[in-house]
Formats: C-alpha cells, structure tokens, sequence
C-alpha cells in the first residue's frame, strides 16, 4: 500500500517542482519551463513506442525472410531448428527485448547457413 | 460478489488518491491562477503519459512472447515437416500486413497432448569448488564431510 504515496509523491514531484521556488519573482516561467518538460516526456514516449515498434516488424521481416531464404536454398531443416533451439535455451535471447529477439534470430540463421 | 466489490472499492480508492487528491490540493494551493492552471495540466498530463507509457511496454512484452512462441513453433515445425511445407506458411507470413498477420502458432497449432510450454531447462551444472577449509575448532568445514 506504501506503493501509492509513493507514485504519488514521485508524480507530484515532476510536476510540481516550481512549487519549491515560489518566492522567485520569475516563478511563472518555471511553470511554463514544467510544462515543456512533461510535453516532452509524452512526446518521447510516442516516438519511442512508434521507433521500436517499426524497427521490431523489420527486424522480424527480416528473421522470417532470412529463414525462408535459408530453407529455399537447401538447408537441412533439421539443422535449421538445431541452431534456432540453441538460440532459444541461450540467454541472451531470453533477456532480449522484441528487436533484440528478431536479430538474434537472424544472425542464428545466417550462421547455420554457412 | 465480493471479488466485485473490492475491485470497485480499489477503482474507488485509486480514483480518489490519482484524480480527486491533486485537484483539491491544486485548487487549496496558494498561487497565481495561470501557475495553478499548469500546474493541473503538468499533473494530468504527467498521469496520461505514464499510463500511455505503460500500455506501450505492455504492448512490446507481449511482442516479445509472440516472438519467443513464434521461434518454438518454427523449430517444432521444422522437425516434423518438410521445407516445402514450411516455406508456404512463411510466405503467408511475410505477404500479410502487420496487423492482421496469422501467428505461426495458429498456423501450426501444437498437436492434441503437447504442452505448449517449453520444456523446463535442466539447472546448470556448477563447478566444483575446492574448498581449503576442513575443520575449524570443531566445527566442520565446507568440504565433502
């Protein structure tokens, strides 16, 4: 329960800092200053989501091509899911987030491939 | 019932802590309108980010699994199948458009008694380690006893 007040708190802080320098004759631009930093944090926040959402769909593009590419060319299947077994019981790939994931995948087929 | 009840209570409680809170502080506060007017937007928006924030990382985790349940699917697949089985599915795979694309897993669905989870992995084997302490005063070491 300890948990809410401290969100709160956190939250309260980040928004209200200006409330700590009331006695500045300039305090206002401080609010003005607050608000461009919490309009900034939402706006990296969209383009963070956006960036590492379409670099993870190309990045996972890439893996399935890669592993189509590699079973056209006349890779033994079951050597293919030896490599991508390794991969998978690796951890790196367990601690990889979703990009990471997709280009452990791809260099896995590349290197079975040779 | 009572599962009901506690989630509104909770719902309740969050709402009163996150939203009624600040506004009676904001609006007690003593300052300038337009700093108490920033002030209100500076929190709300704060607490419209860091949920949007939240639902953007829940969104990559759960891109995350489907690509480790994707992986699992394709090595099953690869076991079983031949290539020219395998192949077509990827094409379907590559040719749908991101938001309707049919994961390889409803593709090849797991067959009738197999766990879709993956084996537990077998523990890690430590090394040995020498231990040079036998005994101390009795008391027993850390070596085999």
């Amino acid at each position: 329960m300890l948990i809410f007040p401290l969100v709160l708190a956190g939250i309260a802080l980040i928004a209200g800092w200006p409330l700590f320098f009331r006695r500045w004759k300039y305090n206002r631009y401080l609010w003005v200053m607050s608000s461009i930093l919490v309009v900034a944090l939402g706006a990296w926040s969209m383009l963070y989501f956006q960036f590492e959402r379409s670099y993870a769909l190309h990045a996972e593009a890439e893996a399935v091509r890669a592993t189509r590419d590699a079973l056209e060319s006349g890779i033994d299947p079951r050597e293919l899911a030896d490599a991508l077994e390794k991969l998978d019981r690796s951890t790196a790939f367990e601690q990889a987030g979703v990009r990471a994931r997709y280009r452990l995948w791809y260099e896995a087929v590349r290197e079975a491939e040779r | 019932m009572n599962a009901l009840a506690l989630g509104l209570l909770y719902l309740l409680l969050l709402m009163g802590v996150f939203l009624v809170l600040p506004v009676w502080v904001i609006v007690r506060v003593k300052l300038p309108l337009i700093s108490k007017i920033l002030f209100g937007f500076n929190y709300f928006a704060l607490i419209a980010v860091i949920s949007m924030h939240l639902g953007a990382v829940g969104s990559l985790f759960q891109a995350n699994r489907a690509a480790r349940e994707d992986l699992q699917v394709l090595i099953r697949e690869l076991r079983n199948r031949p290539a020219s089985e395998v192949i077509p599915a990827l094409d379907d795979y590559l040719a749908a458009e991101a938001g309707s694309r049919v994961s390889l897993s409803e593709r090849f669905p797991a067959p009738a008694g197999e766990s879709p989870e993956p084996e537990p992995r077998p523990p890690a084997e430590l090394p040995e380690v020498q231990c040079p302490v036998k005994s101390v005063m009795g008391l027993p070491g850390c070596g085999p006893q």
